[in-house]
This record gives C-alpha cells, sequence and structure tokens, in this order.
C-alpha cells in the first residue's frame, strides 16, 4: 500500500466536510445537559462537549483509520471483545487507512486543526454554539453544545446525505473508544505511538498503518491459535 | 667313503639341487654318512660277587657269594626261591644300567655288585654299590682278569678306571653309552604318529636298554621273540641290526626323520588349510565388493556422463544474467504498480472529498441561517428571503454564485473518470507485476537448476574417483591374500628327504649302489658306476 507521505500534501478536506465530521463527533460523545442546564448553556442546547483538545483527538481517530484500528486491537487485546478485532480486520485488509486518512498537523498539545471556520458552519443555522470558560484574554476551556436542532440534522445524516454514513458510523465508534475519557486522557493513548509523539510541531503526524497491519496480523495468528472464547 | 660320496651326488641328481644343498640338509639333520665299521660283538661272563646283607627270617644276615661262569654254557638249578632268577636279574642290573625284574627286597639286601665280563675279547669289570636299593658309586675297569679280582673294593695291579659314576641315573648313562660304544650299536629312532591331528609326529630312540633285550630272551611263554617289547616294531628292527644289515640304524633315522618331516608338512598343511580358509574367505568377500565396486562404477558412468563443469558454468552465467535482467523488471513493475496504486488513492481521495463536500456543503446550505458566526446576531427575516429572491447572503450580503451546480458536476465527473482510468492503470499494472514475479520465479529455478547440475557433476566426479580408489584399495586386498602362502616353506626339505629314505631303501635292497657289499669292493659288480 501507498505510504501516507505520498496520498499528498496541504488542506485535503473542505469546512463542509470538517463541520460534517465535528457534528456527529459532538452528537456522538456530548454528554446530556443536567437538569436544570447550568446558567451559561444557551437556551435551546440538549448536550455539551467539554474542550477542544477532547474533540480535536476524538476527530484525529475519525481522520486517521490506522491510528482507530491499532487503539481498537489495544481494546481487544485487553477487552477480548472479538468484534473488536473483526472492525480492526476490516479497516486494515481494505485500503481505508490509505483512501479515509487526512493527517493532521501536531502542535503543542497534540494533533490540531484550525476548528473556527468549521464551527461558525455549525453556529450559523444554529447546530452548535460554542462558550469559552474564563476571561476574554486567557480561556481555559472551550465547551461546544448542542442544540436541538444540532442533534435532528445529525440524526438524519444518514439519510438526507448518505455520501456521508461513513463518518456517521465512524463517529459512532470513536465516542465508543473514548468512553467518557478527558481530552487529555485520549492524548496520552496518542501519544504512545512514535509517529504521534515524535512529529515536530507543525508537520503532519505521519501514519501507522504498516505497523498496525502488522500487529493485527500477530493478533490474529495468536486469536486463531487459542481458539474461539 | 666312496658309496656315501656317491649317495649324495645320486641325492642331487634326483632333486636337482647342487650336492651342497644336499649337504647342508644332511648336517641339519644331523645325518652322518660315514658308514660304520661292522664288528664282531660278544660278551662272555667270568664272575659274579654278590655282598650284603640279607633280611627276612629265612637264614637272616650278611651275605657274600662269588659266581664263576666258565666258558660255555652254565646251568644254574636250585629250588623254587633260591634266587635263580635273582642272579640273572642282578646282572641285569650291571649291565642293562637299570633294574628290570629284581625283586624289591633282594635289592634291599645288596651292598656291593662286582661283575667281570669278556667284552669283545677284553676282560672289563663292573663295581656298584648300594645302599637302600640306590647305587651309591659305580664304576667301569680294565686290566686282567687277576687285577679285576683283586679289585672289588678298590683299584689294584694294573687296573684301570674306564669310568664311574654316582647314582642310579648316572649309572644308566654311564653304562648304555660304554656298551654302545664298544658294541657298535647306534640308537635305532622310530617315528610315532601323533596323537592330535593338528601336531607332528615325534621321533622315539631307542637305545641300550633296547638291545639288551637281546641278551636276555625272553621266556619261551612270551609271544616277544627278541627284545623285551614288541611296541615300535622293535623286534624285527633288532633283527636288522644283529643281522648286520647295512645302514640298518641310519635307514630307521632317516625313515623316521622323512615321516617326521611329512607329518610336520601335514600338520602344516591342515594349519595351512584352515588359514586358507579364512583367506579364501576373505579373498571372496574381497572379490564380491569389488565387483559390488565395479558395478557401480558401471553405473555411476552409465547414468551419469558428468557434464562440462566448463558448459555448465557458462549456462550459470547466462541463467544469472536472465535473473538479474528479471529482477530488475520485477523491481520496476512494482514501482510502477506503488506508483499507479498512489495514483489511485491519490484520485479515490479526491472523488471522495469533492462527493463529501458536495453532500455537506448541501446539507448546511439547506439549512436557514440562524446568527451571524462571528457576533452571533439573529439573521433577520428580512435578510432570508433577500438571500431566497435575490441570491444575496443572509449573513454577509454578498451575491452568490449560481453555476456552483454544473460546475460540480462536471468536477466529479472528471474525478470519476480519473479514478477509473487509474484504477485500470493500477489493475493492469498488478498484473504486469506478478508476471514479473513469475518470470524471476522462473529464471531463478533455472539458475538454481544449473547450480543443482553443477553439484551433482562435481558428485559424479568425486564419487567416481573415490569408487576407483576403493578399487584399486581391494584389488590390492586380493592379490596380498592371494600371495599369503607362507606355508610352503618346508616343501623343499621334505623332497630332499623323500630322496634320501628312496636312496636308502635302494640300497638296502641292494639294488642301488654296490658300496656296502663285499663283492662290489672289487668294482666289477658295480651297475652304476656309483664306485668308480
Amino acid at each position: 500500500m501507498a505510504s501516507f507521505e505520498q496520498v499528498g500534501d496541504g488542506r485535503t478536506t473542505s469546512v463542509y466536510q470538517d463541520a460534517v465530521r465535528l457534528l456527529l463527533l459532538i452528537d456522538a460523545a456530548a454528554e446530556s445537559l443536567p437538569d436544570p442546564p447550568p446558567a451559561e448553556a444557551p437556551v435551546d442546547a440538549v448536550a455539551v462537549l467539554h474542550s477542544q483538545v477532547l474533540l480535536q483527538k476524538l476527530d484525529f481517530w475519525l481522520r486517521n483509520p490506522d491510528y482507530l484500528a491499532d487503539e481498537l486491537i489495544s481494546r481487544f487485546e485487553r477487552d477480548g471483545n472479538a468484534e473488536d478485532l473483526e472492525l480492526a480486520r476490516d479497516i486494515l485488509e481494505s485500503d481505508e487507512p490509505e483512501v479515509r486518512s487526512y493527517q493532521m498537523l501536531r502542535f503543542l498539545f497534540g494533533a490540531y486543526e484550525p476548528l473556527d471556520e468549521a464551527l461558525s458552519v455549525l453556529r450559523t443555522p444554529g447546530l452548535v454554539i460554542r462558550r469559552k470558560q474564563g476571561s476574554a484574554g486567557k480561556v481555559r476551556q472551550h465547551d461546544y453544545y448542542l442544540t436541538a436542532s444540532g442533534r435532528t440534522v445529525a440524526r438524519a445524516v444518514v439519510d438526507t446525505a448518505p455520501a456521508l454514513s461513513y463518518y456517521v458510523e465512524r463517529s459512532a465508534l470513536v465516542a465508543d473508544l473514548a468512553a467518557g475519557r478527558r481530552g487529555s486522557a485520549l492524548r496520552d493513548i496518542q501519544y504512545l505511538q512514535p509517529e504521534y509523539a515524535d512529529a515536530a510541531l507543525g508537520t503532519r503526524i505521519a501514519g501507522i498503518a504498516d505497523r498496525a497491519r502488522h500487529r493485527l496480523e500477530e493478533a490474529l495468528a495468536s486469536a486463531g491459535s487459542e481458539g474461539p472464547q | 667313503m666312496i658309496g656315501s660320496t656317491s649317495l649324495v651326488e645320486r641325492v642331487a641328481t634326483g632333486v636337482s639341487c647342487p650336492r651342497e644343498a644336499v649337504e647342508q640338509v644332511f648336517n641339519d639333520f644331523g645325518l652322518n654318512l660315514t658308514t660304520s665299521n661292522r664288528r664282531h660283538r660278544s660278551l662272555r661272563l667270568d664272575r659274579l660277587r654278590l655282598r650284603g646283607e640279607k633280611a627276612g627270617e629265612v637264614e637272616p644276615g650278611p651275605f657274600d657269594e662269588t659266581f664263576e661262569f666258565a666258558l660255555g654254557v652254565t646251568v644254574i638249578a636250585a629250588d623254587n626261591f633260591r634266587g635263580k632268577t635273582s642272579i640273572l636279574e642282578v646282572l641285569t642290573l650291571v649291565l642293562r644300567g637299570e633294574p628290570r625284574g629284581l625283586q624289591p627286597d633282594v635289592l634291599s639286601w645288596l651292598e656291593e655288585v662286582s661283575l667281570d665280563v669278556h667284552l669283545n675279547g677284553l676282560p672289563i669289570g663292573f663295581r656298584i654299590s648300594l645302599k637302600a636299593s640306590e647305587i651309591t658309586a659305580g664304576r667301569i675297569l680294565a686290566g686282567t682278569i687277576e687285577d679285576l679280582e683283586a679289585s672289588d673294593d678298590s683299584i689294584a695291579g694294573g687296573a684301570i678306571e674306564l669310568a664311574n659314576a654316582r647314582g642310579n641315573d648316572e649309572w644308566g648313562e654311564q653304562i648304555a653309552s660304554f656298551m654302545m660304544t664298544q658294541l657298535g650299536l647306534e640308537e635305532m629312532q622310530v617315528f610315532n604318529r601323533a596323537r592330535a591331528e593338528d601336531e607332528a609326529g615325534i621321533i622315539k630312540s631307542h637305545g641300550w636298554p633296547s638291545y639288551f633285550g637281546v641278551l636276555y630272551p625272553p621266556s619261551g611263554a612270551d609271544t616277544v621273540l627278541l627284545g623285551s617289547t614288541a611296541g615300535d616294531q622293535l623286534p624285527v628292527r633288532l633283527m636288522q641290526v644283529f643281522l648286520d644289515m647295512p645302514e640298518a640304524t641310519r635307514s630307521m633315522r632317516v625313515r623316521a626323520l622323512a615321516q617326521r618331516l611329512e607329518s610336520e608338512f601335514k600338520a602344516e598343511q591342515r594349519r595351512g588349510r584352515d588359514a586358507y580358509g579364512a583367506i579364501a574367505k576373505q579373498l571372496q568377500d574381497a572379490t564380491l565388493r569389488r565387483a559390488d565396486a565395479e558395478a557401480r562404477l558401471q553405473a555411476l558412468s552409465d547414468q551419469a556422463p558428468a557434464e562440462s563443469l566448463e558448459e555448465l558454468a557458462q549456462l550459470a552465467s547466462a541463467a544469472g544474467k536472465r535473473v538479474v535482467a528479471a529482477g530488475q523488471a520485477a523491481e520496476a513493475a512494482a514501482a510502477a504498480f506503488v506508483e499507479a496504486q498512489v495514483a489511485r488513492v491519490a484520485d479515490e481521495k479526491a472523488l471522495n472529498g469533492l462527493r463529501e463536500s458536495k453532500a455537506a456543503s448541501a446539507l448546511f446550505q439547506g439549512l436557514d441561517p440562524q446568527s451571524c458566526p462571528r457576533c452571533e446576531t439573529a439573521i433577520s427575516a428580512e435578510r432570508r428571503s433577500r438571500e431566497h429572491d435575490e441570491h444575496h447572503c443572509a449573513v454577509c450580503a454578498t451575491a452568490l454564485r449560481i453555476d456552483d451546480e454544473d460546475d460540480y458536476a462536471e468536477r466529479e465527473d472528471e474525478a470519476v473518470h480519473a479514478l477509473t482510468a487509474t484504477r485500470a492503470a493500477e489493475k493492469a499494472l498488478d498484473a504486469a507485476r506478478s508476471k514479473a514475479l513469475v518470470d524471476l520465479d522462473v529464471a531463478q529455478k533455472g539458475l538454481d537448476s544449473i547450480g543443482a547440475r553443477i553439484g551433482r557433476a562435481q558428485a559424479v566426479r568425486q564419487m567416481s574417483e573415490r569408487t576407483e580408489a576403493e578399487h584399486e584399495l581391494l584389488v590390492g586386498l586380493v592379490l596380498n591374500s592371494t600371495l599369503g602362502w607362507y606355508w610352503a616353506d618346508p616343501i623343499a626339505a621334505l623332497v630332499i628327504a623323500g630322496f634320501a629314505v628312496k636312496e636308502g631303501r635302494d640300497a638296502w635292497r641292494g639294488d642301488a649302489c654296490c658300496a656296502p657289499t663285499a663283492s662290489a669292493v672289487d668294482g666289477d659288480d658295480c651297475t652304476d658306476n656309483c664306485c668308480r
């Protein structure tokens, strides 16, 4: 398979693609608002996803199927759920890691992509509203509130835009993998990959498809020799 | 001596070897060819004196008796148990050198025995002293009858001592040697067969005690006519000696020697046969192995006419070049395939991006703008209707482009075409890559097979060399085994001995050399010129 370097540099996604991924990720991973909702929550908000770091890390898995598959293998090895291995196999035995990958830049807190533009696409029709915690000069955290219309649009994507169904499915898997952990926890997991941790600031984080495929073979051989659980 | 010389020459002629060799053989086996002088042999008893002390109940006490033997026949007459036989047995004890039938108690009574005789006409005295049945001293004396008579206890007058002995054995040796010399007798040698198969027989010598049997004839009831035993055909041999048959003892000696040699030869032959059996087995094994080695050699040269290494090297060089070329082609094909794959992935990605962007764009464009993304001010109904009616953006009032739809369709069409093309290229290059790999495999196998042929050619060569070496080794072994006839050495001696025996017999029968007969001395009757 061709390596990531050969797939091309520069911006490879449009702002609408970015907006769709973010909407689907927020819908899948956001926590429901407590009752009564906090004061800073917009009026029609239904759920919230805390921190930009978390959103970036979720997006990293969505944009890099090889890292996603590698994490599925890890979870299989930890929990022994054969479905995880099957999912990893589906990804790695196809050319999905090459065709579907949109590499991200390495920044101070890990993978990073400027989100403002895509978020404005979501803000204008009132699907996702961003609120900043902290003072104007020193933002502590971004909270992404999903509105009722945002949820409606997100849940209707499979029907209204079948071309985007891949992201619907994958964002649910990513949210499941994250399992409610904080962004920093996901970053720590992603940092375990040398390609991720060793990438220079401002450069693209290289893929790990070859290594993940090798790992899959070993996991399959090991699972085969142990027989059905 | 004429006869002897003639005999050596005749033997030499008979066995076709120089007379020196014949003489050497005679020397080696102690055969003296000088003819012994025949002599007159006579022994006449003169006086026997016995001294000692009788034990027992009948007339015990010291005794000193002298018996004189006059010329002619002496008759000893007395009642039973008076000692008639004892006189004869004491004579035997002295003259034979060892007792034969003397009663042990009589022997134990004896202390001094004196015996005077005329041996070949000369007076000879024998004196023995005994103690407890053992001879303690013995002497042989010569002198006049009178001197001898005076010398019973110590040498007197003109008597001289010819020999003396201490003890039974020494007396036996001295008397035997003396009597044999005086009577001109030689030991009779007889060959005795071996008891065991693989042993040679032995030569037994009969000396003075055997001859003495002639002096003391057996009783009338005895089946032995002459001598004291019928063993070893002694009666006949004794008769031959005393009838003065020429070379009687020498003939016996040669015959015994010949029999002994023959027996040694046969024993050696038996051992040789056994050894030969082992050698024959070895030979057979070696022959079989040689045949096997030859067969293998033949099979090798039949089946694998070893290929020329030079030609194979050339083939290998050509095959190597083919492998390199195929390897380069495979590498190029693989590189081209990867390139096509990269292009196809890029095209696929582009088409995905286009379609997803379009879908996402359509999704969001279809929604009414609610607020300004910048200041979050709500978009008014007026602005929304203006966008709908006049195609001005409800947020920033910029005029909206309407040719987006056609533009997108065109771009998608292009992307689809591009992807179709790169997919086809990828597929074609994949096939080309597979074919190149097959070609490389074929070329590699060709090279490998030439390598194997080189290996076989070398192996065949080495195998042939080794088999040839083994073959040589086996041939050498066979020859060594075949030539190991070490046991044939005694044959020459036997041939010579055989001739000696034959010549001895011829001489005995008188149909050979005339030398021994009196009439032939004149030379007129000599038929074979051996006497001249």
